[in-house]
């Protein structure tokens, strides 16, 4: 977690030019399949692939081996002709291109990124709320019979735990009514938290019908 | 009196939570809604304008239900690639990349799918930098479990803390609340939320599950928030009305799910929905389309195509293959059938022990032994959906993996790379991964699915079939390699070009296995259809699918969302099933014999104290009119909820003494008020007078057919014209079951 938390902090605004949006990406044989023995080794090219770390692959044979061809060319230049055989040298286009495949793909870094940033706060927010929910739960049950505005939803609780069976006109009455009163004697504030009473009163309803009674969704 | 019908009071029509609906009486108030807004029509503009946004809400409706469920899927589809290569490693210069992203554009590869300089492994990044070593693969070992462990559990607390019913597929659900049931909170805006969120962490916590089936759900919560905007609410406020909005946003979640917008409205019409007329099947196909539209713009995987595992084939097949083909069915079937009665056990026992009282606990232990087996196996170890990529596609030239070591040689530029080849050891050494691989997602799908976090069952089925299948496709094409002239493959083996694919066989395993689990047959078909982009494998699919469908039905008459529907005694009455038995509606009926009479109304003689001590001591859901005590002559039906809607606005707006009389019929002109006596009330505008009637000598079939046909919520039984019962939605499930010697308590809810 704070491995992200560090991540988010230094990248965020941060996009780099390596990360292109178009490519050009060439699928062919390694150059053995075509020179059978001679092989052609262009010095210069394989030694600058080498400066570079490659994973775990030994870097000596990369010009040969090489099946991937990948760079940010115009669509139309995307094919064999045009884009991997200028990298190479002795190659004949008849013998080696028909067996190339070339792509031209195309995504959306941007995208990618405010989704991934949005997910993250997302998930961020959902895990403090969590946490808030938690230690007023931890609260309540600590001083209970202290509070007295939680009593009248814990009973109210009771009442639906006996089943849809319950109702008749004055309970109809009773939830409707307390709604009312709320909206107009208190403040915005206090109508937020009365939803949110509302809303846990539903979840820990839900949470009744799956995790105790299993009635639900087993 | 004509406006006192159109307005109606607040609340009536709805349901309370755990009801079944009365799909006639609410299309019937659809009907009187929209007569009235035809005839104000040219009353003034913004009448005219009234009528025109009603003949247009449905299509606008169910076009904002597809792009926000295009949006939401590439949301859930790019959150859930970049969480699941977390467990690998990280991107450090652009840490909202995955991996396939992070070496997207880099040039230093040699094959495909290899590490590049960018993307950083963690052992890397804590500085153990030879790949080969002990240490380094022990690293990546316990940080692959950790990360496994802590996605799903952080899953499991989200969803127990806040919305406890985003868990599970939502598909058994769905076709419940489709079929006409109500469940409060199901397609809330917090499961909306914690179902997405969710989904892309347990996709990435590696567990063998699919987020498609979920996707599902997750559209339908989309469907019912926006069928609840104000100037939508025709279907907010109408319940039958608001399941064509769902039917058509279910299909739009196939839509996205698979890239598939017209497996999608099958997918609705065959598996999902209840009530599926055409109009519905046209908005639906309109959902779908947008949806898929959408999604193919926001382009989550950066292929140009809305999933994953898009494959393209253009090799014809031979007829012979029909014979591996329906082999591949027929496993299939068993395979699924083997899993629905394990996991249907399984479930049975965590409903029933003390094991459901730890729900995140079981999570966690899952989650651990999936990632401590699945880690050394290097098809288990990857992400479900990219196996499935992998065993579907050929084997390409710069694929370097041990599928695909084949002996090719490449020296004749005339022949394709496609030629048949001797396979290499890496295939054999692959061949026995994938059966371990096939058993271990066998048995741990079986305790997967079911437990409290969301979980699909798309993607595990497939994979396993996929597994089969290219195991008995590299089988075939050793076959055709070793002995190319064999007379079954008709000469196409024998000229040198490639006639055996196994990536075709993968495909038609992963339909047979899915047909097994789920039962489907068409949608299923076109689902894969529109997968590779090849009508040439239609026959072979059906074939399959038909097969796996035929032996699962012999072993095991129902699918898995049947099964968990029937685990769960949800009120389901299901159209596949035939009624056998000769009962009568009379043996159905309630009261029976030992039973206290019926609770009844009147419809001139009660007061209002009357009908609050009725409401007060008997619980039914409605009751019917009659004319009076000593003649019980049928009225009409009258609904509890809207008796008790209509006594507390009366209440509120008119002076009700205790003696005042309820009229339930129309001529209360007969009876004015006098000087003493008060004025009386008439609720003749709550009362159904045309309530489906029977007579007691129906037979059950008939009766079964009427509630199945029209969605009816309760029939009254009447006997030479006299009212003598009344049999509801839950009654006639009570009655099959009891006939079936099934507990028939276990018929949930009201």
């Amino acid at each position: 977690m704070e491995l992200i938390v560090i991540f988010i902090s230094l990248f965020i605004g941060l996009v780099s030019g390596q990360y292109e949006n178009e490519r050009c990406k060439c699928i062919c044989p390694s150059l053995r399949v075509v020179a059978n023995e001679s092989l052609p080794v262009k010095q210069s090219t394989s030694q600058t692939y080498q400066s570079q770390p490659n994973g775990n692959e030994p870097a000596n044979n990369f010009y040969i081996d090489r099946k991937v061809y990948i760079d940010t060319v115009p669509p139309l230049k995307c094919n064999c002709d045009g884009f991997v055989l200028p990298q190479l040298t002795n190659v004949s286009s008849k013998e080696f291109c028909p067996l190339c495949e070339c792509r031209f793909e195309s995504r959306n870094t941007e995208i990618i990124r405010y989704v991934i940033i949005g997910v993250i706060s997302i998930i961020f927010l959902l895990v403090a709320y969590m946490l808030v929910l938690a230690l007023d739960s931890y609260m309540l049950w600590s001083r209970f019979f202290k509070r007295t505005p939680y009593r009248e939803h814990f009973n109210e609780e009771m009442l639906v735990e006996t089943g849809p069976k319950r109702s008749s006109t004055e309970s109809i009455e009773s939830t409707s009514q307390p709604e009312l009163t709320y909206a107009h004697s208190r403040g915005v504030i206090s109508a937020i938290g009365h939803e949110q009473h509302k809303w846990i009163r539903k979840v820990s309803e839900q949470r009744k019908n799956i995790y105790d009674r299993h009635t639900m969704l087993n | 009196m004509d406006k006192d019908l159109d307005t109606e009071l607040f609340g009536i029509g709805q349901y309370d939570d755990f009801h079944t609906i009365d799909w006639q009486r609410d299309i019937a108030r659809d009907r009187n809604r929209h007569r009235s807004i035809v005839r104000r029509k040219k009353e003034s503009l913004l009448e005219s304008f009234r009528s025109k946004h009603d003949a247009w809400a449905g299509w606008l409706c169910v076009s904002l239900v597809g792009i926000l469920a295009g949006n939401v899927a590439g949301v859930i589809d790019i959150g859930a690639g970049w969480m699941k290569d977390l467990k690998d490693g990280i991107c450090p210069e652009a840490f909202y990349l995955n991996r396939e992203q992070c070496c997207w554009s880099s040039n230093d590869t040699v094959l495909e799918n290899y590490n590049c300089a960018q993307w950083k492994t963690w052992p890397q990044l804590l500085g153990i930098a030879r790949a080969s070593g002990f240490g380094y693969s022990f690293v990546s070992y316990i940080i692959y479990i950790l990360w496994s462990v802590f996605f799903s559990g952080l899953a499991a607390l989200l969803v127990q803390t806040f919305a406890p019913y985003a868990c599970g597929s939502g598909i058994p659900e769905i076709k419940t609340i489709l079929s006409g049931f109500i469940i409060r909170g199901y397609l809330g805006k917090w499961t909306l939320i914690i179902k997405s969120i969710c989904l892309m962490l347990v996709t990435a916590s590696g567990l063998s599950l699919g987020k498609e089936g979920p996707l599902v759900h997750v559209s339908c919560c989309i469907g019912n928030f926006i069928s609840h905007w104000p100037c939508f609410s025709k279907y907010g406020k109408n319940e039958a009305k608001k399941r064509e909005i769902l039917s058509a946003a279910s299909a739009a979640g196939v839509s996205v799910a698979f890239g598939a917008p017209i497996g999608g409205v099958l997918f609705s019409l065959e598996e999902v929905s209840y009530y599926f007329p055409l109009k519905t099947l046209w908005r639906s196909f309109f959902c779908a389309l947008i949806a898929a539209f959408v999604l193919r713009g926001i382009n989550p995987f950066g292929n140009e195509h809305l999933v994953k595992f898009y494959v393209d084939y253009t090799r014809p097949w031979v007829l012979f293959e029909l014979i591996p083909f329906i082999f591949l069915g027929i496993c299939g079937g068993v395979i699924g059938t083997l899993f629905i009665r394990a996991n249907i056990r399984w479930c049975k026992h965590r409903k029933e022990s003390k094991l459901g009282q730890y729900p995140i606990a079981e999570v966690l232990v899952v989650a651990l032994v999936t990632a401590m087996l699945s880690f050394p196996n290097e098809f288990t170890r990857m992400d479900s959906s990219d196996l499935i990529r992998i065993l579907f596609s050929q084997c390409g030239i710069a694929d370097a993996s041990d599928l695909c070591d084949y002996k090719r040689n490449f020296t004749n530029v005339n022949k394709k790379l496609s030629n048949n080849a001797e396979a290499g050891p890496g295939v054999y050494k692959s061949i026995y991964l994938l059966v371990l691989a096939l058993i271990f997602k066998l048995v741990i799908t079986v305790f997967t699915f079911g437990i409290k976090i969301p979980t699909g069952l798309f993607i595990p089925s497939m994979c396993m079939g996929a597994i089969l299948g290219r195991v008995v496709g590299i089988v075939m094409e050793q076959i055709a390699f070793q002995y190319p002239k064999l007379w079954i493959f008709g000469g196409a083996c024998s000229t040198g070009i490639n006639c055996m694919t196994p990536g075709i066989y993968a495909m038609v395993g992963a339909a047979a296995c899915l047909g097994g689990v789920t039962r489907m047959t068409v949608s299923l078909v076109v689902i894969m259809f529109e997968l590779t982009g090849s009508v040439n494998f239609i026959v072979p699919l059906m074939s399959a699918v038909m097969a796996s469908k035929w032996v699962g039905d012999a072993l095991g008459k129902e699918g898995i969302y049947d099964a968990h529907i029937n685990l769960n005694g949800y009120p389901f009455l299901d159209s596949k099933e035939e009624f056998s038995y000769t009962t009568l509606a009379a043996d159905c009926m309630k009261p029976l014999r030992n039973d206290p009479p019926l609770v009844l109304l009147t419809q001139d003689s009660m007061t209002v104290d009357d009908l609050d001590s009725l409401l007060r001591n008997s619980h039914h859901n409605g009751y019917p009119v009659v004319v009076s005590r000593e003649s019980q002559y049928l009225v009409g039906f009258v609904l509890r909820k809207d008796l008790q809607i209509a006594l507390i606005s009366a209440k509120r707006t008119t002076e009700l003494y205790e003696n005042t009389r309820v009229f339930f019929s129309g001529n209360t002109d007969i009876f004015p008020g006098g000087d003493g006596i008060p004025q009386p009330l008439n609720l003749k505008r709550i009362v159904d007078f045309a309530p489906i009637t029977i007579t007691d000598q129906t037979p059950m079939e008939t009766v079964i057919d009427m509630f199945r046909k029209l969605g009816l919520r309760q029939v009254l039984v009447t006997h030479n014209g006299r009212l003598l019962g009344i049999i509801t939605k839950k009654d006639v499930l009570r009655h099959i079951k009891q006939l079936s010697n099934e507990d028939p308590d276990s018929v949930l809810f009201n």
